[in-house]
């Protein structure tokens, strides 16, 4: 009887511990064992993908095969699990997860690492390619200030072109202003030159006139614009009659028609002075038949232009020494006048 | 000199009895000492890289050494010397979150900046100007 309520009792054991055993013999881990596990597996991946680590797993992998053992020791024929065994289960779990973490955190921090290594070299490869450009930027700011610059010097030369052009066609205008000047002076100074000269000239002319008029004989007497050379009658006239001319004053007529051609600016005036007694041949009438004498015969020989001869007989009118001289009265004057 | 005698018996008289009462307790002395030295390391935590990276887990640390202290005056050594040991695993935990997270929030910058370079070398290249 014993031996069949065995039998009977066998298969629904079996059927009863069916449900607490996974279908590899595990058993169906309270919720914070499973996550454990979990989390040991995780660790136990990146440890095995970062080849490192692996006494940390192994810790972790001891830890949480103690809970599963003392999970499974404490677990009764019926599958209920010995609630006095949970804290030490529950401690395994835990350090099983908490050195899982552990592992799992070291190997995030070389995971932060590697990308913290990878964005900083990507952040100097950009910085790099934008220095390219910054570089570029600041050659084109430096070429766009040198073609300002240049610009601005073009500008001024421009200006200073066009003031050295102004001043240039200032500097033209009074060149052209100061040689007309000079032509002016040059003219001027030429005029004034030749004014001189020609004053030089008629002067020398004048003191060569004198010097002649000098060589004349007689006694010179000059005026402001005259010359007088006075001769005394009697060495002009044959006395007593008066009527032709002596010797000497045909010579003294000579003379004087050659300087007068040789100083043709100059015309005659011939005065012929009477004094004292007989008034016949003394008065105005007779010194002016006398005077008419010399111009006759100044003309003949002379071919002078009858407006360069003039004549003229005073008389006694104008005598020029006292009574007792009267031979000093009696005179000839012949007298260059400045036409 | 008297006084410095009085202290000695004192101690020879007492220690024993300490010692003897806490192997009564059932706490080995390893087991104390174990938890003096991360009670003091739990104690440091706040100070370092922990208290700002992985607050969470000091704080976790603290309940872990509480129990432990708990089983401490309780005399159960099994009980102390896992919350110790947990308190220490958390310890060592706390540093490596933090590290972690340091050198996360390092890369996270990093990779802002880098994304910064890259839309400054895209606005570049697209001729949007560099600004």
């Amino acid at each position: 009887m014993r031996t069949c309520a065995i039998y009977l009792l066998m298969p629904l054991m079996l059927l009863l511990s069916s449900p607490v055993m996974s279908s590899a013999d595990e058993p169906a881990y309270p919720d914070y064992m499973v996550k454990a596990q979990s989390l040991v597996e995780r660790a136990s991946s990146q440890a095995s993908e970062l080849g490192s680590f692996t006494d940390e797993v192994l810790i972790a992998r001891n830890f949480i095969r103690n809970a599963e053992a003392e999970y499974k020791k404490n677990l009764g024929w019926t599958g209920k699990f010995d609630a006095k065994a949970e804290p030490t289960v529950r401690y395994f779990a835990n350090m099983a997860q908490t050195q899982a973490a552990i592992v799992l955190s070291r190997a995030g921090k070389i995971s932060q690492e590697k990308a913290l290594a990878a964005y900083e070299a990507n952040a100097a490869n950009v910085k790099a390619s934008i220095k390219v450009f910054d570089d570029k930027n600041a050659e084109i700011a430096t070429l766009k200030a040198a073609l300002e610059e240049g610009g601005k010097r073009q500008a001024a030369s421009v200006e200073m072109i066009a003031e050295l052009t102004k001043s240039l066609e200032l500097s033209r205008a009074d060149n052209a202003r100061l040689k007309q000047e000079v032509t002016a002076l040059t003219a001027a100074k030429g005029a004034e030159a030749s004014q001189s000269q020609e004053q030089i000239r008629a002067l020398n002319r004048q003191k060569d006139f004198i010097a002649e008029v000098g060589k004349l004989g007689g006694m010179i007497k000059a005026g402001s614009d005259n010359m007088t050379v006075i001769y005394p009658r009697a060495s002009i006239f044959k006395a007593p009659r008066n009527d032709r001319l002596a010797p000497e004053g045909v010579r003294m007529v000579g003379r004087v028609i050659d300087l007068q051609k040789k100083y043709p600016e100059y015309r005659i005036k011939v005065r012929v002075h009477g004094f004292g007694s007989p008034t016949r041949s003394e008065d105005a009438a007779a010194t002016d038949r006398m005077a008419r004498l010399i111009r006759n015969s100044m003309l003949d020989k002379g071919r002078l232009a009858a407006a360069d001869v003039d004549v003229l007989g005073v008389g006694v009118a104008e005598p020029i020494y006292p009574k007792s001289n009267k031979e000093g009265n009696r005179r000839v004057e012949v007298t260059f006048v400045k036409k | 000199m008297r006084s410095i005698l009085v202290v000695i018996i004192t101690t020879a008289v007492f220690l024993p009895c300490v010692v003897c009462g806490a192997e009564e307790s059932g706490v080995q002395p390893a087991t104390m000492e174990k938890y003096q030295r991360v009670k003091l390391q739990v104690e440091k935590l706040p100070s370092g890289k922990a208290q700002k990276y992985a607050s969470e887990v000091i704080g976790q640390t603290r309940k872990s050494i509480a129990a432990a202290q708990d089983g401490l005056k309780t005399g159960n050594d099994k009980l102390t010397r896992e919350y110790t040991e947990m308190a220490a695993l958390q310890v060592t935990l706390a540093g490596v979150l933090a590290e972690e997270r340091e050198a996360a929030e390092k890369a996270d910058a990093a990779r802002k900046r880098l994304d910064e370079l890259n839309a400054r070398l895209s606005r570049i290249l697209t001729g949007k100007g560099d600004k």
